[in-house]
């Protein structure tokens, strides 16, 4: 007799070809990485806990490297060199950090970026400044990409000084000392909209295009420092903004030729003596160890314990090792060589 | 740990298809997606990108501009064979779901093997390591495709789901361009 309503399926053929050699040259992948699982306890232990990935072999080598030229050389191991003569550290507006840069300019632009420098009108300075972004000179098109971020900054347009100072870093064929500019003007407007990531990112490339940048390296102070109260970062950033505040602070009195600035930025991370977590308590101890200020400093690292619970755990852990190993008590200037 | 079990669930579907398919079952199917979403949810890299696009950290992939081969064809796929129903959008979603796992079981396995490695053989160069990756990922794309097979409702036999290595491909520019 007929069935009635539809026939029962018929098992439905499963493909066998690839599956058979898919299964085989997984179990090639799979001996692969247990054989890495196993070297892994030995390569983590290395790394102090942060893992066995690349990032944190780099972050725990620089975090030791940071250490030991402390260690031999004290404080004036992070100073920055001055690698341009050209360059100051600091300057109002961005121009002034360069000397004898614009030499090159043809005459028509140059009247047009004085024009502009000497109006006191915003709308008239972008109006003169415009025309020039379309110079075929890569340098013209460049600054008065820069000049306007730099305007628009101070206009608190911070979204168009932001694709300002990205044209400007656009720019083709541009000396690499002149980028660290163009970066600080985006980290500071992506800092004024709360970009953190973006800020950080391009705070790291303006220290790097030019160590001796004393607004690049405060502002990065501030940035690391809401960085590491951030929840979910990972053990080796962590470890890497640590030792980028450490370096930063070093940097900064020594740019200014002000050693006073140890105890203000101490002062501003210690925030009435707590803290917030044990990365900034260190930075504090250590700005008040480098100011002379032991009790202060000795005061600060002691409650550094306290601070635990906000960092990656190995990345607490870590620094806490390097607090309980400084001679708090000896005085900066013994550290020096 | 959590990659070696993902291979090891990996290797045991594929190897019962493969060997017994008596015993896979209309729930084979069910497993696949079951093993694929899992394996996203272990992956330690689509872990970061969630991170990263809370801002928390740098993302270990561009934005999706840098893959737009792969998003034209995976727009005019289904426009050239003239399938725009919900049954080729729930494809193309699946080949992007098992894509997004193999590659990330991919990335993790590349990087656990490559690593000591590279500390027990220094002379391996840019050259043995690209291969080793390229190797792995080549598995991966693979194992992906077969387990992508497996989530059919239906059987057509000779069919291959060409939206599962435009994917694929897509995410490599994506993380080729971040990194």
């Amino acid at each position: 007799m007929a069935s009635i309503g539809s026939p029962p399926q018929a098992p439905r053929p499963v493909p066998r070809l690839a599956p058979r050699l898919a299964a085989p040259a997984l179990l090639a992948v799979l001996v692969g990485v247990l054989w890495g699982l196993m070297q892994a306890p030995d390569r983590s232990a290395e790394t102090g806990g942060l893992g066995d990935s690349a990032e944190a072999r780099q972050a725990v080598e620089a975090w030791e490297t940071l250490w030991s030229e402390l260690g031999e050389r004290g404080v004036a191991a992070l100073s920055p060199t001055a690698s341009d003569s050209s360059r100051r550290s600091a300057g109002d507006t961005v121009f002034m950090r360069y000397r004898n840069l614009w030499g090159r300019i043809d005459d028509e632009a140059r009247l047009a970026f004085q024009l502009a420098a000497l109006s006191g009108d915003p709308a008239r300075k972008l109006a003169l400044i415009e025309p020039l972004t379309q110079a075929e000179e890569p340098l013209i098109r460049f600054r008065a990409h820069l000049e306007r971020a730099r305007l628009q900054r101070r206009l608190q347009d911070f979204e168009s000084a932001r694709i300002a100072a990205r044209a400007a870093l656009a720019v083709p064929e541009l000396p690499e000392r002149l980028r660290s500019d163009a970066w600080f003007i985006l980290a500071d407007s992506a800092w004024e909209q709360d970009r953190l990531d973006e800020a950080e990112t391009a705070l790291n490339a303006a220290i790097t295009d030019d160590p001796g940048f004393w607004d690049a390296r405060r502002l990065r102070l501030e940035v690391l420092a809401r960085r590491l109260a951030e929840p979910r970062q990972r053990a080796a950033v962590c470890l890497d903004r640590t030792r980028r505040l450490i370096q930063d602070l070093g940097a900064l009195p020594a740019l200014a030729e002000d050693q006073t600035q140890f105890r203000d930025l101490a002062d501003r991370f210690a925030r009435q003596g707590a803290p917030t977590n044990v990365a900034l308590a260190l930075v504090a101890g250590l700005g008040y160890h480098w100011s002379g200020d032991l009790e202060r400093a000795r005061i600060t690292l002691e409650h550094a314990e306290q601070r635990r619970g906000s960092l990656p755990k190995a990345c607490e852990r870590l620094i806490l090792e390097r607090i309980a190993g400084l001679p708090a008590s000896t005085p900066a200037t013994e550290q020096k060589p | 740990m959590s990659t070696a079990i993902m291979l090891c669930g990996w290797i045991l579907l594929l190897g019962t298809a493969g060997w017994r398919p008596r015993c896979a079952g209309p729930w084979i199917r069910r497993s696949a997606l079951g093993l694929t979403l899992a394996t996203l949810f272990v992956s330690d890299f689509w872990w970061t990108v969630a991170r990263a696009l809370q801002g928390h950290e740098t993302p270990p992939l561009a934005g999706p501009e840098s893959a737009y081969l792969s998003i034209w064809i995976l727009v005019l796929l289904p426009i050239l064979s003239r399938r725009l129903d919900r049954r080729a959008l729930e494809s193309h979603l699946l080949g992007g779901l098992t894509a997004a796992a193999a590659f990330g079981l991919a990335h993790e396995s590349a990087s656990l093997i490559l690593t000591p490695l590279q500390e027990s053989w220094p002379n391996l160069g840019q050259s043995g390591e690209s291969i080793l990756v390229a190797g792995v990922h080549t598995i991966l794309v693979l194992a992906g495709s077969s387990l992508r097979v497996l989530m059919d409702p239906v059987r057509e036999p000779g069919r291959f789901h060409w939206d599962y290595p435009v994917w694929y491909v897509g995410l490599i520019a994506m993380h080729r361009a971040a990194v």
